[in-house]
């Protein structure tokens, strides 16, 4: 490979690795405060990719995108508040197989009513032409999405990092995902830290709803689903105990796609190429069982 | 200040607590001794509305303490300093501290309250900004005590502090205590330490299997055949 190849390839691999690790984080930031796996969390991307659908076809075109993407992060925050009052508040206190299957239900639920209004197939979304945009420089291409992309993620990872560092808010919030039950005994509201962390992955739900519909140009019923899987993938392979390990399990899957990609292309079985990253998921869990990054503090000190 | 009355909590079908009454005045210190599986950790977490409760009351000055959630517990002005710690290990020393005073709103206050703590525990101030996970056990225990003070309770329950620390670690701890007791810190104090909680304690129940089986003053307990036979002769 020349060397503008790849910086063309660490470019594409970034900016996946990106989108990986803002949906790890929403899935790994569940997991980490109400020891919940939500599948329903797909459905919140859907939400937003839907809002989308709204807004271009009967409000305003995408040239007003700031309210676009106000729009979208607002409703996909709605939803995910929606999801914690309506389904999961309730179950709360029910064991984690109740909670899981709820979220299964949830999930099932919006993707078919999804289907009943919008029907099961992809409906295009005039989003103008930033999905085609190039930057160029020498041989290399750069598309515009991508570099959106990375900046949003950027600039949401470090938002948030300041707001978990910085804040009351923020240590509640890491004081609970690592002892829920000690954080109320002092006194830290348990709705207000489990709504944050939901009105956070609303947040990063609409992003990965806009960078989705912006790379596809449309929105789907299953929309919610891709991101979804290979995002639990990225939290497993960060190590599901820490936000940090969510992160580098993004961007490691991320490498590892377009990585997979070329090497396959070369013996034209791309098709394959997912079958070839969880196959080397599973033989790096064998290895290294506790995931890239270790979280929560496994030695008690006596 | 607390009254625990007939309070009866169950697992499931386990009967962890049968019933039990027990009180705490104003500015005594009450230890609470018993084997393993007494119900001294359930009583604990039932008095900080941690959980459910299926029987009985447990009334804070006066008033109830049940259906309450426990953040609402602590602003009344019980702090609980659980069994084995439970300090946060990925935070620093500073802010496991911070969070202590989650319900305080009187900004100038907890700042006196974070000086006292540091003068009762000068090494917190030294690793303020330290992963509170490197700290000691004891250090972690100095932290766990420093973190419910403040809350600044009115009443402070600590559920075996001296659990899984060397000897001088736990003089430390008891030395601690007699020190808040000088403040006039009223404590519940559950311990498995007989000795060391009659030395401490205003008044003294032993729990076993559930069941209030004696209280009394130390001077009751400690000429008590039944009480000597149970506790002292092995410590
Ligand atoms: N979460 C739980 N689920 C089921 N049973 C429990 C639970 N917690 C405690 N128990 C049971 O309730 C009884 C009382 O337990 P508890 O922890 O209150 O005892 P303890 O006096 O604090 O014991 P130790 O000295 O070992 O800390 C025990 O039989 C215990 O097995
Ligand atoms: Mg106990």
């Amino acid at each position: 490979m020349d060397p503008s190849e790849v910086a063309q390839n660490a470019i594409d691999a970034a900016a996946r690795g990106s989108f990986l690790a803002l949906v790890a984080l929403g899935v790994a930031l569940l997991f980490g405060i109400m020891n919940l796996v939500n599948f329903a969390y797909g459905e919140v991307i859907l939400a937003g990719g839907y809002a989308m659908l709204i807004f271009t076809t009967w409000f305003l075109d995408a040239s007003v995108w700031p309210l676009l993407i106000i729009w979208t992060v607002v409703v996909a925050i709605v939803f995910a508040l929606a999801q914690e009052r309506l389904a999961f508040r309730p179950v709360r206190h029910a064991d984690p197989t109740t909670m899981l299957v709820t979220s299964f239900a949830v999930s099932v639920l919006l993707v078919n009513i999804a289907i009943v209004v919008w029907s099961g197939l992809a409906r295009p979304v005039e989003i103008g032409g930033v999905t085609l945009e190039q930057f160029t420089a020498g041989e290399i291409r750069i598309r515009k999405l991508d570099v959106i992309t990375l900046g949003a993620a950027a600039f949401l990872l470090l938002s948030l990092t300041a707001f978990l560092k910085r804040t009351s808010l923020g240590i509640q919030m890491r004081a609970a995902s690592e002892d829920f039950r000690m954080s109320q005994l002092l006194g830290v509201p348990a709705n207000r830290v489990i709504a944050t962390a939901f009105f956070i992955a609303g947040i990063l739900a609409g992003s990965v709803a806009l960078i989705t519909v912006g790379n596809q140009g449309s929105s789907s019923p299953g929309m919610g689903l891709f991101p979804l899987i290979f995002g639990l993938v990225a939290v497993v392979l960060g190590g599901m105990t820490s936000l940090i390990g969510a992160v580098v399990g993004g961007f490691v899957l991320g490498g590892l796609i377009v990585g997979l990609e070329q090497g396959l292309a070369t013996y034209g079985m791309e098709r394959f190429r997912d079958a070839f990253v969880f196959l080397a998921v599973i033989v790096m869990l064998v290895f290294r069982p506790q995931g890239l990054v270790v979280g929560r503090a496994i030695r008690e000190r006596v | 200040m607390l009254a625990i009355e007939n309070l009866v909590v169950r697992y499931g079908s386990i009967l962890a607590l049968r019933g039990i009454s027990l009180e705490v005045n104003e500015g005594e210190v009450v230890g609470v001794i018993g084997p393993n599986g007494a119900g001294k950790s359930t009583m604990l977490m039932a008095s900080a509305a941690a959980i459910p409760v299926a029987e009985g009351d447990i009334r804070f000055e006066g008033e109830t303490v049940l259906k309450e959630r426990p953040e609402k517990v602590v602003e009344r002005g019980i702090s609980l300093v659980p069994e084995g710690r439970h300090i946060f290990h990925r935070l620093t020393v500073g802010e496991n501290l911070e969070l202590g005073a989650t319900t305080r709103t009187d900004a100038a206050a907890v700042e006196e309250d974070r000086a006292r703590v540091f003068e009762l525990f000068p090494i917190l101030k030294e690793y303020l900004g330290t992963p509170a996970g490197k700290l000691s056990g004891g250090e972690q225990q100095m932290l766990a005590i420093g973190r419910a003070l403040l809350a600044r309770p009115r009443l402070l329950m600590l559920d075996e502090p001296s659990l899984g620390l060397a000897p001088v670690v736990i003089d430390r701890v008891f030395e601690t205590l007699e020190q808040l007791r000088k403040t006039g810190m009223t404590i519940l104090l559950v311990e498995q330490h007989a000795e060391r909680t009659l030395d401490l304690a205003d008044r003294v129940y032993v729990l076993r299997t559930g069941s209030i089986e004696l209280a009394g003053t130390p001077e009751d307990l400690a000429g008590n055949p039944q009480f000597e036979k149970a506790f002292l002769g092995f410590v």
